[in-house]
């Protein structure tokens, strides 16, 4: 899935929220809740502030690669190799799209 | 939601409490449901700020006795001298900016039939969901501990007062004494806070009062990240440090107050200065309001955080009973977004709320240059948050590693804080 199509998805879910019941991924798809677990250490806006890396001057691109990387072994960490674990492709996509510079 | 719907709840509200919205001038934002939210910790202040964030046309009013709030996270930084405490002290500025009505008072009512919630100053503020975050009380249970024991023997559980009395006791205690420390039986609030208390203690002592010891008189027999906790008390502070487990006569039977003295269940030990921790259940609102189970822990739907006693009634944090996730302050700040939505989603009509991916991260210190992490991320379903990710740092890592965990642990908590009360 692109990030587009994903994006899209996600934010179907959303607007479909107040007019019917929700669909089984539509809380899990909302790129503004997904997000929000990932500010408590990057920063609200992923503007960190301290030593954790701010991650709001990189692209979409780059973080969704970074993400992938460190789910697969493939980029040493003390702690993101876990956390990425727990995240799909797609929402991999859509945390991404939500940080990434504009 | 239709525009007639909500100048129907609007209209309702006003006849109710019409002192109370003009008191509190909810002026530009008076087209959207009221949500009320008690208690400005970790859990309340952060459900209140994305409550307005998922949903800016809520009335978001949050009731919170205290004017500043003391985080527990990072107090025992304060102990070790790494921080003073304006570094963990907040005030609700932020919450203001963010268009969200603070009441600095105290709750001394919730009406579940006429969704009201009465306060100490006699306002009543009507609500269309209301969500608590209570935080912990203490049982005083153990033989000797009371709440007047605790302005001798602190708990410092609850941060504010009894941290800074604990810091003094420290700082007043001769050089050779021991500092015993009693952890609580789970569940309790941060499962690894009292053993990097322990650390951060042993860090204080060892750079002020080398001749004295930290002695842990455990009710348990194990503890989170308790194999990094143990390797890093061997390498960093010797025998400075040590634990004696509840199967090794850890269990505190009785406390002297009078003498310093814990009885354990084989001996008595004497300390010069003594931080028990009570046992712990859910926050004093919490039972006043009738939201808790026989256990003392608060009940509640997985997927919107809703009690399972009260309808319309949310409880979030450490107060509320999610099997898997620990009682932290990072968990409740995850848990109030997830109920956030949920509570947005249902006051715009969604019938269902599907159960929330929610997440914790915890380091702790062990020395200003040593620190350990443990992470998850979780997958709610109706009966438990199941973690689909995580674990704890490495053992035997390169010092290097430490250090750069130990200069995440701020980091991380500069960004919760703002996160959680935008200071």
């Amino acid at each position: 899935m692109n990030i587009k199509t994903s994006l899209a998805l996600g934010l179907f879910a959303v607007a479909a929220l107040p007019f019917a019941p929700t669909s089984a991924s539509a809380q899990n798809m909302n790129p503004e809740l997904l997000a929000s677990n990932c500010v408590v250490c990057h920063g609200p806006n992923g503007e960190s502030v301290g030593h954790i890396p701010a991650i709001n001057a990189l692209s979409a691109k780059e973080i969704s690669a970074r993400i992938r990387e460190f789910r697969d072994g493939k980029r040493a960490a003390t702690i993101m190799d876990k956390i990425a674990k727990g995240y799909n492709d797609a929402q991999i996509d859509l945390i991404a799209e939500h940080f990434g510079a504009k | 939601m239709t525009i007639k719907s909500t100048r129907r709840q609007f209209l309702k509200a006003t006849a109710a409490t019409g002192a109370a919205i003009s008191a509190f001038s909810i002026v530009g934002c008076a087209t959207g449901p009221n949500v009320v939210v008690i208690g400005g910790g970790f859990g309340g202040s952060t459900a209140a700020r994305y409550v307005k964030k998922f949903g800016p046309n809520m009335n978001v009013t949050l009731i919170e006795p205290k004017t500043s709030y003391t985080t527990c996270p990072f107090s025992n930084a304060y102990l070790g001298g790494l921080v003073d405490f304006k570094y963990i002290t907040h005030t609700y500025d932020g919450l203001v900016a963010d268009g969200i009505n603070v009441v600095h008072d105290t709750v001394s009512g919730v009406d579940a039939n006429t969704k009201s919630v009465t306060l100490a100053g006699g306002q009543v503020l009507n609500y269309d969901r209301l969500i608590v975050s209570p935080g912990i009380d203490f049982k005083w249970d153990v033989p000797g501990y009371t709440e007047e024991t605790s302005a001798k023997i602190p708990h410092a559980w609850k941060a504010g007062d009894q941290t800074k009395l604990l810091k003094s006791q420290l700082e007043a205690m001769k050089d050779g004494g021991v500092v015993i420390i009693c952890p609580p039986k789970d569940p309790f609030r941060c499962p690894p806070g009292p053993y990097e208390r322990a650390s951060m203690i042993a860090h204080y002592l060892k750079t002020n009062k080398p001749k004295s010891k930290v002695l842990i008189l455990d009710r348990k027999d194990k503890f989170s990240k308790q194999g990094l906790f143990v390797e890093g008390w061997g390498k960093v502070y010797g025998k400075m440090v040590e634990w004696v487990s509840s199967a090794q006569g850890g269990t505190v039977e009785s406390i002297d107050a009078a003498n310093m003295t814990v009885k354990a269940e084989f001996d008595a030990h004497k300390g010069a200065v003594i931080n028990f921790i009570p046992n712990q259940v859910a926050g004093a609102l919490a039972h006043s309001a009738g939201l808790t189970n026989d256990k003392g822990w608060c009940p509640v739907n997985l997927s919107t955080f809703e009690s399972t006693i009260i309808a319309g009634v949310h409880v979030i944090g450490d107060a509320s009973i999610a099997p898997g996730m620990p009682k932290s302050g990072n968990a409740a700040n995850s848990q109030a977004k997830a109920c956030a939505w949920a509570v947005v989603q249902m006051l715009n009509g969604a019938t269902t709320v599907d159960a929330p991916m929610t997440s914790n991260t915890c380091w702790s210190l062990i020395s200003p240059d040593y620190g350990i992490h443990v992470s998850a991320v979780w997958q709610g379903n109706d009966k438990e948050f199941v973690s689909i990710s995580g674990g704890v740092s490495g053992s035997n890592l390169p010092d290097a590693t430490r250090k750069m965990e130990a200069e995440f642990a701020p980091g991380w908590y500069k960004n919760i804080v703002k996160d959680t009360w935008n200071v």
